[in-house]
């Protein structure tokens, strides 16, 4: 088993609001081997962007890492210089966003953006320009030579990004951070990019992060997924298990609130009540405790640490699906939240 | 329809339900500027069942955002027809309109920016009220509390404004503006787009439990097509201005028989590892043209996998027609598909 | 009552912000130069108010001091060259500035924002009529207007308030303009719209509402523009008339005799800055106050 390239280890960041601190990531773990699709998924507030942001030092005012460490072959990204932690963005560690109409330039050309990717790190303008067409056919632009000098008003959505890929890919680093990449972009177009980012993992060896909120694009994607909730890791491991055997009740809720495009009969859909948490005021004990149907007396007062539930899969929960199915009757799903109307929701049950 | 009754819900047949909105060859036409136009809405047909959810999914440039305000005449159409019951909607001007709002109401995406962040919550949801002269005074504002209660927020809610609300809670307060006048046919445009995946749900469901419980018609417009599959009895899917299919939901996710269905069926995420590895992706070559210059004949030829050039696919555009029981596809090949 | 009812939710997510406004106020609160410019002005309308019923001495009546004299115990600003008391008509003098600082806006608010509403929400010929006259407007010096108007309508205190609101009126119109097109198209509008509100209604329960920050800051900063124009022609000698005192007057009667009583024209000078100064810092705070994207 190789070791992994990326350990990042207790990472807090922190937001000084005058309204208070928003504990934005708060005791983020995990590890990232060579050449692995890992998926960090979670909801607004969930704290997955802002954890990406913290690992390459990205993070907005008035935001601060506060403590941890992310250890890149060793070294504390936390700790470096300025001027080192600038050199690995964009060659070691590359991150692609959102929306690329807004991380593109609109006045510079599209070819030339890319250009500078490389021009950053050291090489001369007749390289970059020909490595440029040769990322640009990579990642599937058709016309690559004549579309490097179109602007990005002239690209389409899904073109944009793909740019945006060959951008990030094009010093050849060993992770390329995603940032809810295909979040802007039409159905179609989205699978047609994560097909390409699965390809150009499988062949470049390129580890990929991606961060999304579509529990079917981690699906598609990726080999093991984290999940977040209000800044912490609620559970993490292989895809194929978290998807078959969630163990953390807000995961399990998750995939049940997903409308499923090859259900074959219609299933109300089991939403997770509740608001958002508030990052300035968490709830107390267990995070997820106002809003979780299984939660017993110790949620509300003391805070869970990520167990081993089976090989290789971790949550962070005292009472896990397992324990939910056998004593509460998980599978059929009835409310036992206190204050619901009769113990049980009208149309609630499945 | 046997999967309707293992489900529990009103077997609803095809033909027997009562037209509620009809359009007939709508088009909506918008200046481009140099003498171009964007042709948005390009000869569009279709009727709303009573009681029903139809469900109109497509991507960027299709129309849907278009038709939606077309329907609710908040833009007028260039030509064609649109009859509410038995009134011609796109005949009426003025009061005669306005008056007719009171039974088509609409749910808009952004709940962010759909809510007027000067009025307090009781206002917003009385504003239709107060259009309309319908109620005041004590009994409007027992009709807002009522409102607020069935949208499932704390009727005190009302002297508070729109940004102490998380976009859950928003979008249930202009659910209950909507639903303030008993309207008998409600747009929802993107209605949960931009809130989470978990919030999505407790809004799915709602406008579920409303519809069965306040007998209203919807229709429902996304670009998520697993969320519109699961919340309707019909879809119908546009590419660039026109209706390429219509079907009960079951029939378009089973048996599409229009190839861009297909291949947007294909794109679909599952969240499910092993399904989603198996599936294979319908790849489309090329990007959605502009709806400036739409292609000839039909217009999804240049990107489709079984068009055959050039004719008479990129000659003769599909009529819109019946290719199964209250299936209707605008492809010249439906059996390929 | 329906069955529907899933948790009712119970508690919005941010209870202790009660309003925009308040939300406004704090922020303008903390800035200090605003609050020093609200004090000051505060202190401006105090002492005309005061001057109304009282004045240290007349301000109109001749010889009450030796002319040209300059600060003492009993003239704190000294005496100007009829002997009229400096300070006493000073403190008048604050009345019109503060007039007609307030009166042209008051006015130019009345015709302004109708006017760039309507333009803006209804367009076709309404609007491109207004658009033509407001570039007419502008294409004419404010000066010529002023003067002609003076001229014809005779100078007296409501006249030139006329006359200045008559050459001001275009930018509050074209604020108005602006904000109208660009709100029109918001969600809620539409959504209003859909529910079945009225033109009217629109305009005065949406549109205004959600204008009345820029609107706010552009009236305070019309009126130091306007007093400055006042001053400016009183020192033409085409303002108010005498004996009225008012600050750009007293400055030009002491103008030519500055070297024996500077007095009598860094007084009412002085005056009018710190008034100018004042009202700009307070429009400064008040946009960054109001600005709903501000930084905290």
């Amino acid at each position: 088993m190789p070791s992994p390239i990326l350990k990042v280890k207790d990472l807090q960041t922190q937001f000084l609001t005058h309204d208070g601190i928003v504990k934005a990531v708060d005791g983020v773990s995990f590890d990232l081997y060579p050449g692995e699709s890992l998926g960090i998924v979670g909801e607004s507030g969930s704290g997955k962007s802002i954890t990406a942001l913290s690992i390459l030092r990205l993070v907005p005012d008035p935001g601060r890492v506060v403590s941890g460490k992310v250890l890149f072959h060793d070294k504390d990204l936390l700790q470096i210089s300025d001027e080192e932690i600038r050199e690995i963005r964009g060659r070691d560690i590359a991150m692609i966003f959102q929306d690329p109409q807004s991380s593109l330039n609109p006045v510079l050309r599209t070819g030339f953006q890319v250009d500078e990717a490389m021009l950053a790190h050291g090489k001369s303008k007749a390289e970059a320009r020909s490595r440029t067409i040769e990322l640009l056919n990579k990642v599937r632009i058709p016309a690559a030579a004549s579309r490097y000098k179109d602007f990005p008003h002239q690209l389409s959505g899904g073109m944009r990004q793909r740019a945006m890929i060959a951008m990030g890919l094009a010093n050849a680093p060993a992770i390329l951070i995603a940032d809810e990449p295909t979040t802007a972009l039409d159905v179609t177009v989205q699978a047609q990019i994560l097909e390409l980012l699965t390809d150009l993992n499988r062949e470049l060896g390129t580890a990929i992060v991606m961060i999304t909120h579509n529990m079917g694009v981690v699906a598609g994607l990726c080999s093991r997924v984290i999940v977040m909730y209000a800044g912490q890791i609620v559970e993490q491991g292989p895809v194929d298990q978290i998807f078959e055997n969630p163990q953390h009740p807000y995961t399990w809720s998750l995939l049940k609130s997903i409308p499923r495009v090859d259900a074959l009969r219609h299933e109300r859909l089991r939403s997770i009540e509740g608001i958002a948490p508030d990052l300035l005021h968490p709830p107390s004990g267990c995070r997820f405790h106002p809003r979780c149907p299984f939660r017993v007396e110790k949620c509300f007062t003391d805070e869970p640490l990520l167990q081993e539930v089976a090989p290789g899969q971790v949550a962070a929960c005292w009472v896990t699906m397992e324990r939910a199915r056998k004593e509460m009757g998980a599978d059929e799903l009835v409310d036992i939240r206190p204050g619901a109307a009769s113990g049980v929701h009208p149309g609630e049950i499945i | 329809m046997a999967e309707a009754a293992v489900s529990g819900l009103p077997v609803r047949g095809p033909s027997s339900a009562k037209s509620l909105l009809r359009a007939e060859n709508v088009v909506k036409h918008f200046p481009a500027g140099l003498g171009a136009t964007v042709h948005a809405v390009d000869g569009v047909s279709f009727e709303i069942r009573e009681g029903e959810t139809l469900g109109l999914v497509g991507e960027s440039g299709c129309g849907k955002s278009t038709l939606a305000r077309l329907v609710t005449q908040l833009i007028p159409v260039t030509s064609g027809k649109i009859f509410f019951g038995d009134v011609e909607l796109t005949k009426l001007r003025g009061e005669k309109l306005r008056q007719h709002r009171r039974q088509l109401q609409m749910i808009f995406q952004d709940p962010f920016a759909s809510l007027d962040p000067r009025m307090t919550v009781g206002d917003i949801v009385a504003e239709p009220l107060d259009n309309f002269g319908v109620m005041r005074g004590r009994k409007r504002n027992e009709r807002v509390q009522e409102l607020l209660k069935i949208v499932g927020l704390n009727p005190n809610f009302n002297n508070r404004y729109p940004h102490e609300f998380s976009g859950g809670q928003r979008q249930r307060i202009g659910i209950a503006r909507a639903l303030a006048l008993n309207p008998r046919l409600v747009v929802c445009d993107e209605a949960i787009s931009a809130l989470d995946v978990s919030i999505q749900a407790q809004i799915v469901n709602l406008l579920e439990d409303l519809q069965r419980e306040f007998k209203l018609t919807y229709l429902f417009i996304a670009h998520d097509l697993s969320v519109v599959r699961h919340i309707s009895d019909r879809v119908m899917v546009m590419y660039l201005g026109k209706i390429v299919e219509i079907a009960d939901s079951t029939a378009t996710y089973s048996d599409p028989k229009h190839p861009y269905t297909k291949a947007l069926l294909s794109a679909i995420p599952v969240p499910d590892p092993k399904i989603q590895r198996g599936r294979r992706l319908v790849e489309l070559t090329g990007e959605i043209p502009s709806p400036i210059k739409p292609p000839t004949g039909c217009r999804f030829h240049t990107r489709c996998p079984i068009a055959r050039l050039p004719t008479p696919c990129a000659e003769v555009e599909p009529p819109l027609e019946e290719k199964g029981r209250d299936h209707l596809a605008a492809c010249h090949f439906s059996q390929d598909v | 009552m329906a069955a529907t009812a899933a948790a009712v939710i119970t508690r919005p997510i941010a209870p202790e912000q009660a309003s925009l406004w308040s939300d406004a106020w704090r922020r303008l609160r903390r800035n200090r130069l605003a609050l020093a410019g609200v004090i000051y002005l505060t202190f401006v309308l105090i002492i005309a108010l005061v001057a109304i019923v009282w004045t240290p001495y007349s301000t109109f009546r001749v010889g009450v001091g030796i002319p040209y004299s300059g600060p003492s115990s009993q003239h704190w600003f000294g005496v100007d060259g009829l002997g009229r008391d400096t300070l006493s008509r000073l403190m008048a003098g604050a009345q019109v500035s503060l007039i007609v600082g307030v009166g042209t806006q008051v006015l130019v608010l009345a015709i302004g924002v109708p006017i760039g509403l309507a333009a803006g929400y209804f367009r076709g010929l309404f609007d491109q009529v207004v658009s033509f006259l407001i570039n007419l407007f502008y294409g004419i010096p404010d000066l010529l207007v002023a003067l002609i108007l003076v001229f014809l309508l005779g100078p007296s205190l409501t006249n030139i308030i006329i006359a200045i609101a008559v050459t001001r009126w275009m930018d509050m119109a074209r604020l108005v303009r602006g904000q109208t097109l660009s709100l029109r198209e918001r969600e809620f509008v539409e959504a209003a719209r859909a529910a079945g509100a009225k033109p009217a209604k629109i305009l005065v329960g949406h549109i205004l509402p959600n204008a009345l920050g820029p609107i706010i800051i552009q009236a305070t900063f019309g009126i130091p523009a306007a007093i400055l124009f006042e001053a400016f022609l009183s020192f033409l000698g085409l303002g108010v008339p005498p004996p009225t005192p008012t600050w750009g007057g007293m400055a030009a009667e002491g103008i030519v005799t500055i070297r024996i009583s500077p007095a009598m024209v860094i007084a009412p000078s002085i005056a009018l800055s710190l008034t100018l100064m004042a009202f700009n810092f307070l429009g400064d705070g008040l946009r960054d106050a109001l600005d709903p994207r501000g930084r905290r």
